[in-house]
Protein backbone atom coordinates (compact mmCIF):
# COMPACT_ATOMS: atom_id res chain seq x y z
CA UNK A 1 0.00 0.00 0.00
CA UNK A 2 1.34 3.42 -1.02
CA UNK A 3 0.57 6.81 0.39
CA UNK A 4 -0.33 9.79 -1.77
CA UNK A 5 -0.48 13.26 -0.30
CA UNK A 6 -2.36 15.61 -2.59
CA UNK A 7 -1.14 19.16 -2.99
CA UNK A 8 -4.11 20.75 -4.74
CA UNK A 9 -7.21 21.89 -2.87
CA UNK A 10 -9.87 24.03 -4.57
CA UNK A 11 -13.25 23.53 -2.93
CA UNK A 12 -14.79 26.62 -4.58
CA UNK A 13 -13.64 25.51 -8.03
CA UNK A 14 -15.15 22.06 -7.49
CA UNK A 15 -18.45 23.63 -6.42
CA UNK A 16 -18.61 25.48 -9.75
CA UNK A 17 -18.48 22.16 -11.60
CA UNK A 18 -21.57 20.83 -9.80
CA UNK A 19 -23.90 19.02 -12.21
CA UNK A 20 -21.41 18.84 -15.09
CA UNK A 21 -19.49 15.88 -16.44
CA UNK A 22 -15.94 15.10 -15.41
CA UNK A 23 -13.30 15.20 -18.08
CA UNK A 24 -9.57 14.74 -18.31
CA UNK A 25 -8.83 18.40 -17.74
CA UNK A 26 -10.16 18.07 -14.19
CA UNK A 27 -7.45 15.79 -12.82
CA UNK A 28 -3.69 15.60 -12.80
CA UNK A 29 -3.15 12.09 -11.51
CA UNK A 30 -4.94 8.79 -11.81
CA UNK A 31 -4.85 6.37 -8.90
CA UNK A 32 -5.26 2.79 -10.08
CA UNK A 33 -3.18 0.88 -7.56
CA UNK A 34 -3.38 0.22 -3.81
CA UNK A 35 -3.22 3.70 -2.35
CA UNK A 36 -4.16 5.71 0.72
CA UNK A 37 -4.90 9.24 -0.49
CA UNK A 38 -4.49 12.16 1.88
CA UNK A 39 -5.70 15.73 1.51
CA UNK A 40 -3.14 18.56 1.78
CA UNK A 41 -4.28 18.80 5.43
CA UNK A 42 -3.38 15.17 6.02
CA UNK A 43 -6.90 13.72 6.30
CA UNK A 44 -7.70 10.45 4.57
CA UNK A 45 -9.99 11.26 1.66
CA UNK A 46 -9.95 7.87 -0.05
CA UNK A 47 -8.40 4.43 0.08
CA UNK A 48 -8.22 2.26 -3.01
CA UNK A 49 -7.61 -1.45 -2.58
CA UNK A 50 -6.96 -3.22 -5.83
CA UNK A 51 -8.47 -6.59 -6.86
CA UNK A 52 -9.45 -7.85 -3.42
CA UNK A 53 -12.96 -9.16 -3.80
CA UNK A 54 -13.30 -12.90 -4.32
CA UNK A 55 -14.42 -14.05 -7.78
CA UNK A 56 -17.37 -15.86 -6.17
CA UNK A 57 -18.66 -12.72 -4.45
CA UNK A 58 -18.24 -10.75 -7.67
CA UNK A 59 -19.95 -13.37 -9.81
CA UNK A 60 -22.86 -13.70 -7.44
CA UNK A 61 -23.26 -9.95 -7.02
CA UNK A 62 -23.08 -9.43 -10.78
CA UNK A 63 -25.74 -12.09 -11.35
CA UNK A 64 -28.23 -10.22 -9.19
CA UNK A 65 -27.21 -6.59 -9.56
CA UNK A 66 -27.24 -6.75 -13.35
CA UNK A 67 -31.02 -7.30 -13.12
CA UNK A 68 -31.42 -3.69 -12.00
CA UNK A 69 -34.36 -1.98 -13.66
CA UNK A 70 -34.86 1.31 -11.77
CA UNK A 71 -33.96 4.74 -13.09
CA UNK A 72 -32.21 7.57 -11.26
CA UNK A 73 -35.25 9.83 -11.53
CA UNK A 74 -34.60 11.56 -8.20
CA UNK A 75 -30.89 12.15 -8.73
CA UNK A 76 -31.05 15.30 -10.82
CA UNK A 77 -27.62 16.69 -9.90
CA UNK A 78 -25.98 13.37 -10.74
CA UNK A 79 -27.84 13.23 -14.05
CA UNK A 80 -26.91 16.71 -15.24
CA UNK A 81 -27.11 20.35 -14.26
CA UNK A 82 -30.63 21.79 -14.63
CA UNK A 83 -32.38 18.43 -14.93
CA UNK A 84 -34.49 18.92 -11.81
CA UNK A 85 -37.81 20.03 -13.26
CA UNK A 86 -41.47 20.06 -12.14
CA UNK A 87 -43.24 16.81 -12.93
CA UNK A 88 -46.79 16.57 -11.65
CA UNK A 89 -49.72 18.35 -13.22
CA UNK A 90 -52.28 19.75 -10.85
CA UNK A 91 -56.03 19.81 -11.55
CA UNK A 92 -55.85 23.34 -12.90
CA UNK A 93 -53.29 22.27 -15.50
CA UNK A 94 -50.31 23.94 -13.85
CA UNK A 95 -47.26 22.00 -12.70
CA UNK A 96 -46.61 21.20 -9.06
CA UNK A 97 -43.45 22.08 -7.18
CA UNK A 98 -42.45 18.42 -6.96
CA UNK A 99 -39.38 17.99 -9.11
CA UNK A 100 -37.62 15.09 -10.80
CA UNK A 101 -35.51 14.31 -13.84
CA UNK A 102 -37.79 14.84 -16.88
CA UNK A 103 -39.09 11.75 -18.62
CA UNK A 104 -37.52 12.71 -21.95
CA UNK A 105 -34.06 12.76 -20.30
CA UNK A 106 -34.78 9.49 -18.49
CA UNK A 107 -35.83 7.89 -21.77
CA UNK A 108 -32.59 9.02 -23.36
CA UNK A 109 -30.59 7.55 -20.47
CA UNK A 110 -32.62 4.35 -20.57
CA UNK A 111 -31.83 3.92 -24.25
CA UNK A 112 -28.15 4.15 -23.32
CA UNK A 113 -28.61 1.35 -20.77
CA UNK A 114 -28.43 3.57 -17.70
CA UNK A 115 -30.07 2.20 -14.56
CA UNK A 116 -29.99 3.22 -10.92
CA UNK A 117 -31.70 1.94 -7.79
CA UNK A 118 -31.28 1.42 -4.08
CA UNK A 119 -30.98 -1.83 -2.19
CA UNK A 120 -31.40 -2.22 1.56
CA UNK A 121 -32.82 0.11 4.18
CA UNK A 122 -34.03 3.67 3.83
CA UNK A 123 -34.52 6.09 6.67
CA UNK A 124 -37.58 8.24 7.25
CA UNK A 125 -38.10 11.37 5.17
CA UNK A 126 -40.77 14.07 5.49
CA UNK A 127 -42.61 12.50 2.56
CA UNK A 128 -42.28 8.90 3.80
CA UNK A 129 -42.16 9.27 7.59
CA UNK A 130 -41.09 5.71 8.35
CA UNK A 131 -38.04 3.58 7.87
CA UNK A 132 -38.45 0.83 5.33
CA UNK A 133 -36.71 -1.49 2.92
CA UNK A 134 -36.31 -0.09 -0.58
CA UNK A 135 -38.82 -1.06 -3.21
CA UNK A 136 -36.23 -3.12 -5.10
CA UNK A 137 -35.37 -5.09 -1.95
CA UNK A 138 -39.01 -5.80 -1.20
CA UNK A 139 -39.87 -6.86 -4.72
CA UNK A 140 -36.69 -8.88 -5.23
CA UNK A 141 -35.45 -10.16 -1.85
CA UNK A 142 -33.16 -12.61 -3.65
CA UNK A 143 -31.09 -9.63 -4.88
CA UNK A 144 -30.57 -8.48 -1.32
CA UNK A 145 -29.51 -11.99 -0.35
CA UNK A 146 -27.27 -12.21 -3.41
CA UNK A 147 -25.03 -9.34 -2.28
CA UNK A 148 -24.39 -10.78 1.18
CA UNK A 149 -20.87 -12.04 0.45
CA UNK A 150 -19.91 -8.87 -1.40
CA UNK A 151 -21.13 -6.69 1.48
CA UNK A 152 -19.28 -8.79 4.05
CA UNK A 153 -16.01 -8.75 2.11
CA UNK A 154 -16.21 -4.97 1.63
CA UNK A 155 -17.01 -4.62 5.33
CA UNK A 156 -13.84 -6.53 6.26
CA UNK A 157 -11.75 -4.20 4.09
CA UNK A 158 -13.40 -1.13 5.54
CA UNK A 159 -12.64 -2.39 9.05
CA UNK A 160 -8.98 -2.95 8.24
CA UNK A 161 -8.20 0.16 6.24
CA UNK A 162 -10.29 2.98 7.72
CA UNK A 163 -10.89 1.78 11.24
CA UNK A 164 -11.86 5.13 12.82
CA UNK A 165 -14.61 5.75 10.30
CA UNK A 166 -15.65 2.10 10.51
CA UNK A 167 -16.14 2.30 14.28
CA UNK A 168 -18.14 5.55 14.00
CA UNK A 169 -20.34 3.98 11.33
CA UNK A 170 -20.81 0.71 13.16
CA UNK A 171 -21.83 2.58 16.31
CA UNK A 172 -24.68 4.18 14.37
CA UNK A 173 -25.69 0.94 12.66
CA UNK A 174 -25.82 -0.87 15.99
CA UNK A 175 -28.43 1.59 17.17
CA UNK A 176 -30.71 0.30 14.42
CA UNK A 177 -29.81 -3.36 14.12
CA UNK A 178 -33.06 -4.25 12.43
CA UNK A 179 -31.94 -2.21 9.46
CA UNK A 180 -28.35 -3.48 9.35
CA UNK A 181 -27.23 -5.04 6.09
CA UNK A 182 -26.04 -8.64 6.59
CA UNK A 183 -24.31 -7.83 9.89
CA UNK A 184 -22.01 -5.21 8.34
CA UNK A 185 -21.41 -1.52 9.01
CA UNK A 186 -23.70 -0.69 6.10
CA UNK A 187 -27.43 -0.27 5.79
CA UNK A 188 -27.87 0.55 2.12
CA UNK A 189 -26.39 -0.07 -1.32
CA UNK A 190 -26.86 2.35 -4.20
CA UNK A 191 -26.43 0.51 -7.48
CA UNK A 192 -25.77 2.22 -10.80
CA UNK A 193 -25.43 0.62 -14.18
CA UNK A 194 -23.66 2.49 -16.99
CA UNK A 195 -24.51 5.69 -15.15
CA UNK A 196 -22.01 8.43 -15.87
CA UNK A 197 -22.72 10.72 -12.96
CA UNK A 198 -22.20 14.44 -13.19
CA UNK A 199 -20.37 16.07 -10.27
CA UNK A 200 -22.44 15.66 -7.13
CA UNK A 201 -22.10 14.97 -3.44
CA UNK A 202 -23.92 12.07 -1.81
CA UNK A 203 -26.77 13.05 0.44
CA UNK A 204 -28.28 11.02 3.25
CA UNK A 205 -25.20 9.01 4.14
CA UNK A 206 -23.45 9.23 7.46
CA UNK A 207 -21.03 12.19 7.69
CA UNK A 208 -18.70 10.39 10.07
CA UNK A 209 -18.64 7.27 7.92
CA UNK A 210 -17.22 6.40 4.51
CA UNK A 211 -18.86 5.17 1.33
CA UNK A 212 -17.39 2.00 -0.11
CA UNK A 213 -17.58 1.65 -3.86
CA UNK A 214 -16.90 -1.38 -5.96
CA UNK A 215 -17.43 -2.07 -9.64
CA UNK A 216 -18.58 -5.06 -11.66
CA UNK A 217 -18.77 -5.80 -15.38
CA UNK A 218 -16.40 -5.15 -18.27
CA UNK A 219 -15.77 -1.57 -19.16
CA UNK A 220 -13.29 1.13 -20.02
CA UNK A 221 -13.18 4.65 -18.65
CA UNK A 222 -15.57 5.60 -15.88
CA UNK A 223 -12.85 7.15 -13.76
CA UNK A 224 -14.14 8.65 -10.55
CA UNK A 225 -12.83 12.21 -10.35
CA UNK A 226 -12.50 14.39 -7.27
CA UNK A 227 -12.04 17.83 -8.89
CA UNK A 228 -11.31 19.54 -5.58
CA UNK A 229 -8.03 17.61 -5.31
CA UNK A 230 -7.54 17.07 -9.07
CA UNK A 231 -7.30 13.33 -8.61
CA UNK A 232 -9.08 10.46 -10.38
CA UNK A 233 -9.57 6.85 -9.32
CA UNK A 234 -9.70 3.92 -11.66
CA UNK A 235 -11.80 1.43 -9.74
CA UNK A 236 -11.42 -1.81 -11.66
CA UNK A 237 -13.82 -4.74 -11.16
CA UNK A 238 -13.04 -6.42 -7.86
CA UNK A 239 -11.34 -3.34 -6.40
CA UNK A 240 -12.82 -1.34 -3.57
CA UNK A 241 -12.65 2.42 -3.14
CA UNK A 242 -13.44 3.76 0.31
CA UNK A 243 -14.00 7.49 0.11
CA UNK A 244 -15.63 10.54 1.59
CA UNK A 245 -18.62 10.86 -0.72
CA UNK A 246 -19.41 14.32 0.66
CA UNK A 247 -16.73 15.69 -1.65
CA UNK A 248 -17.84 16.49 -5.20
CA UNK A 249 -17.27 13.49 -7.43
CA UNK A 250 -18.30 12.43 -10.91
CA UNK A 251 -17.37 10.02 -13.69
CA UNK A 252 -15.64 10.28 -17.01
CA UNK A 253 -17.11 8.65 -20.09
CA UNK A 254 -17.86 4.91 -19.84
CA UNK A 255 -17.63 2.31 -22.58
CA UNK A 256 -18.88 -1.21 -21.96
CA UNK A 257 -20.97 -2.37 -19.03
CA UNK A 258 -20.12 -0.85 -15.67
CA UNK A 259 -22.13 -1.68 -12.56
CA UNK A 260 -21.19 0.14 -9.38
CA UNK A 261 -22.32 -0.76 -5.89
CA UNK A 262 -21.90 1.96 -3.27
CA UNK A 263 -22.27 0.62 0.26
CA UNK A 264 -22.96 3.11 3.03
CA UNK A 265 -24.92 3.86 6.17
CA UNK A 266 -27.99 6.11 6.06
CA UNK A 267 -27.50 9.16 8.24
CA UNK A 268 -30.75 8.95 10.19
CA UNK A 269 -31.08 5.19 10.38
CA UNK A 270 -30.51 5.28 14.15
CA UNK A 271 -33.77 7.20 14.54
CA UNK A 272 -35.70 4.26 13.17
CA UNK A 273 -37.83 2.27 15.53
CA UNK A 274 -37.47 -1.49 15.50
CA UNK B 1 -18.63 37.93 -55.12
CA UNK B 2 -16.10 40.42 -53.80
CA UNK B 3 -15.36 40.91 -50.16
CA UNK B 4 -17.47 44.05 -49.75
CA UNK B 5 -20.53 42.36 -51.25
CA UNK B 6 -20.03 39.38 -48.96
CA UNK B 7 -19.81 41.60 -45.90
CA UNK B 8 -22.95 43.50 -46.95
CA UNK B 9 -24.82 40.26 -47.50
CA UNK B 10 -23.81 38.93 -44.10
CA UNK B 11 -24.87 42.22 -42.51
CA UNK B 12 -28.31 41.98 -44.13
CA UNK B 13 -28.73 38.39 -42.93
CA UNK B 14 -27.66 39.46 -39.46
CA UNK B 15 -30.20 42.27 -39.32
CA UNK B 16 -32.90 39.83 -40.41
CA UNK B 17 -31.89 37.21 -37.82
CA UNK B 18 -31.62 39.87 -35.10
CA UNK B 19 -35.23 40.87 -35.65
CA UNK B 20 -36.44 37.30 -35.22
CA UNK B 21 -35.33 37.23 -31.57
CA UNK B 22 -34.08 34.71 -29.07
CA UNK B 23 -34.57 31.53 -31.06
CA UNK B 24 -32.13 32.82 -33.63
CA UNK B 25 -29.21 33.35 -31.26
CA UNK B 26 -27.27 30.47 -32.69
CA UNK B 27 -27.87 31.66 -36.23
CA UNK B 28 -26.75 35.14 -35.24
CA UNK B 29 -23.69 33.71 -33.53
CA UNK B 30 -22.78 31.68 -36.61
CA UNK B 31 -23.19 34.72 -38.85
CA UNK B 32 -21.12 36.81 -36.48
CA UNK B 33 -18.40 34.17 -36.56
CA UNK B 34 -18.39 34.21 -40.36
CA UNK B 35 -18.46 37.99 -40.45
CA UNK B 36 -15.59 38.27 -37.99
CA UNK B 37 -13.45 36.08 -40.24
CA UNK B 38 -13.99 38.48 -43.14
CA UNK B 39 -13.56 41.75 -41.27
CA UNK B 40 -10.10 43.34 -41.13
CA UNK B 41 -8.21 43.40 -37.86
CA UNK B 42 -9.35 46.38 -35.77
CA UNK B 43 -12.62 46.83 -37.67
CA UNK B 44 -14.76 44.40 -35.66
CA UNK B 45 -15.86 46.96 -33.06
CA UNK B 46 -16.92 49.38 -35.78
CA UNK B 47 -18.95 46.71 -37.58
CA UNK B 48 -20.76 45.82 -34.35
CA UNK B 49 -21.44 49.50 -33.67
CA UNK B 50 -22.83 49.83 -37.17
CA UNK B 51 -25.10 46.82 -36.60
CA UNK B 52 -26.03 48.19 -33.16
CA UNK B 53 -25.09 44.92 -31.47
CA UNK B 54 -23.39 45.32 -28.08
CA UNK B 55 -19.91 43.75 -27.99
CA UNK B 56 -20.68 41.53 -24.98
CA UNK B 57 -23.93 40.30 -26.54
CA UNK B 58 -22.06 39.47 -29.72
CA UNK B 59 -19.46 37.58 -27.67
CA UNK B 60 -22.23 35.59 -25.94
CA UNK B 61 -23.86 34.69 -29.24
CA UNK B 62 -20.54 33.71 -30.75
CA UNK B 63 -19.82 31.51 -27.75
CA UNK B 64 -23.21 29.82 -28.02
CA UNK B 65 -22.80 29.21 -31.72
CA UNK B 66 -19.27 28.00 -31.22
CA UNK B 67 -20.45 25.51 -28.59
CA UNK B 68 -23.12 24.32 -30.96
CA UNK B 69 -20.58 23.79 -33.71
CA UNK B 70 -17.63 22.39 -31.76
CA UNK B 71 -19.22 21.10 -28.55
CA UNK B 72 -17.83 22.15 -25.18
CA UNK B 73 -14.14 22.72 -25.27
CA UNK B 74 -11.96 23.18 -22.28
CA UNK B 75 -8.38 24.24 -22.71
CA UNK B 76 -6.19 23.03 -19.92
CA UNK B 77 -2.48 22.59 -20.28
CA UNK B 78 -2.72 22.67 -24.06
CA UNK B 79 -5.24 19.78 -24.15
CA UNK B 80 -8.54 20.21 -25.95
CA UNK B 81 -11.41 18.27 -24.43
CA UNK B 82 -14.53 17.76 -26.50
CA UNK B 83 -17.26 15.98 -24.59
CA UNK B 84 -20.03 14.91 -26.93
CA UNK B 85 -22.04 13.29 -24.12
CA UNK B 86 -22.07 16.56 -22.19
CA UNK B 87 -23.31 18.47 -25.22
CA UNK B 88 -25.99 15.82 -25.82
CA UNK B 89 -27.13 15.94 -22.22
CA UNK B 90 -27.20 19.74 -22.21
CA UNK B 91 -29.38 19.69 -25.27
CA UNK B 92 -31.75 17.10 -23.75
CA UNK B 93 -32.06 19.06 -20.49
CA UNK B 94 -32.62 22.35 -22.33
CA UNK B 95 -35.37 20.76 -24.48
CA UNK B 96 -37.05 19.29 -21.40
CA UNK B 97 -36.88 22.66 -19.62
CA UNK B 98 -38.42 24.38 -22.65
CA UNK B 99 -41.17 21.74 -22.71
CA UNK B 100 -41.89 22.28 -19.04
CA UNK B 101 -42.00 26.05 -19.57
CA UNK B 102 -44.47 25.51 -22.40
CA UNK B 103 -46.54 23.07 -20.33
CA UNK B 104 -46.63 25.51 -17.44
CA UNK B 105 -48.34 28.14 -19.57
CA UNK B 106 -51.98 28.95 -18.69
CA UNK B 107 -53.19 26.77 -21.56
CA UNK B 108 -52.97 23.10 -20.51
CA UNK B 109 -51.77 20.53 -23.09
CA UNK B 110 -54.22 18.60 -25.27
CA UNK B 111 -54.07 15.36 -23.27
CA UNK B 112 -54.85 17.11 -20.00
CA UNK B 113 -58.33 16.59 -18.53
CA UNK B 114 -59.55 19.95 -17.28
CA UNK B 115 -61.03 20.25 -13.82
CA UNK B 116 -64.83 20.30 -13.86
CA UNK B 117 -66.15 23.82 -14.27
CA UNK B 118 -68.28 24.92 -11.35
CA UNK B 119 -71.30 26.89 -12.52
CA UNK B 120 -71.94 29.83 -10.26
CA UNK B 121 -75.53 30.11 -9.25
CA UNK B 122 -76.99 33.39 -8.17
CA UNK B 123 -76.14 32.57 -4.58
CA UNK B 124 -72.64 31.46 -3.78
CA UNK B 125 -71.31 30.23 -0.53
CA UNK B 126 -68.40 32.19 0.90
CA UNK B 127 -65.65 30.81 3.12
CA UNK B 128 -65.99 30.99 6.88
CA UNK B 129 -69.09 30.61 8.98
CA UNK B 130 -72.39 29.69 7.38
CA UNK B 131 -73.10 32.93 5.55
CA UNK B 132 -74.63 33.43 2.14
CA UNK B 133 -74.63 36.39 -0.20
CA UNK B 134 -75.54 36.91 -3.81
CA UNK B 135 -72.93 36.96 -6.55
CA UNK B 136 -73.55 40.69 -7.09
CA UNK B 137 -73.08 41.36 -3.41
CA UNK B 138 -69.81 39.42 -3.41
CA UNK B 139 -68.52 41.35 -6.42
CA UNK B 140 -69.55 44.63 -4.80
CA UNK B 141 -67.80 43.59 -1.61
CA UNK B 142 -64.57 42.79 -3.45
CA UNK B 143 -64.63 46.09 -5.34
CA UNK B 144 -65.37 48.07 -2.22
CA UNK B 145 -62.61 46.26 -0.29
CA UNK B 146 -60.14 47.19 -2.96
CA UNK B 147 -61.19 50.83 -2.93
CA UNK B 148 -61.60 51.48 0.76
CA UNK B 149 -60.66 48.66 3.17
CA UNK B 150 -61.50 50.76 6.26
CA UNK B 151 -65.07 51.28 5.14
CA UNK B 152 -65.53 47.60 4.33
CA UNK B 153 -64.12 46.70 7.73
CA UNK B 154 -66.69 48.93 9.44
CA UNK B 155 -69.51 47.41 7.35
CA UNK B 156 -68.27 43.94 8.18
CA UNK B 157 -68.19 44.85 11.88
CA UNK B 158 -71.79 46.07 11.68
CA UNK B 159 -72.84 42.87 9.88
CA UNK B 160 -71.11 40.79 12.50
CA UNK B 161 -72.87 42.66 15.28
CA UNK B 162 -76.11 42.11 13.42
CA UNK B 163 -75.51 38.38 13.12
CA UNK B 164 -74.55 37.91 16.76
CA UNK B 165 -76.71 40.45 18.50
CA UNK B 166 -78.99 42.08 15.96
CA UNK B 167 -78.00 45.54 17.18
CA UNK B 168 -77.69 47.36 13.90
CA UNK B 169 -78.99 46.34 10.51
CA UNK B 170 -76.93 46.64 7.35
CA UNK B 171 -79.04 47.37 4.32
CA UNK B 172 -78.41 45.81 0.92
CA UNK B 173 -77.89 49.30 -0.51
CA UNK B 174 -74.99 49.92 1.91
CA UNK B 175 -73.33 46.67 0.90
CA UNK B 176 -73.88 47.27 -2.78
CA UNK B 177 -72.55 50.85 -2.59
Amino acid sequence: MKLLQLNHDDAAGAQLLKGTYANESHYDQVVDDDMVVLTPDGDVVAVLVEGVLSPRARRRAYKYLSTIEGMPSNRATAVYRGSSLPRIRKRDGSLSRTRQVPLSVLDMLKAKGVRGDVLGSLDATPRTPRCRLSSWSLKNPQVLRGVRQLAQEVDELFKVWVMDRYIAQLAVVWQARDWQLHGTAFTTITVNKNFRTAYHTDKGDLREGFSCLTTLGRFKGGLLVLPRYRVAFNVKPGSVLMMDAHEFHGNTQITGERITAVLYCRERINRCKS
Amino acid sequence: MDKKEMIDQLKCKLKDAWLRGKAQRIEIGTLLLELRKEVEHGEWGKVLAELKIPTTTAADYIQEASRQIHGFRKFEGGKVVVDSEAAEMQHAVASAAAEVARDNSPEPPANHKPAPVIELSEHVRVKGPVLFCSADQKAAFKAAKKENPARVYSIFQKALLESIGGQEEVSDETLAA
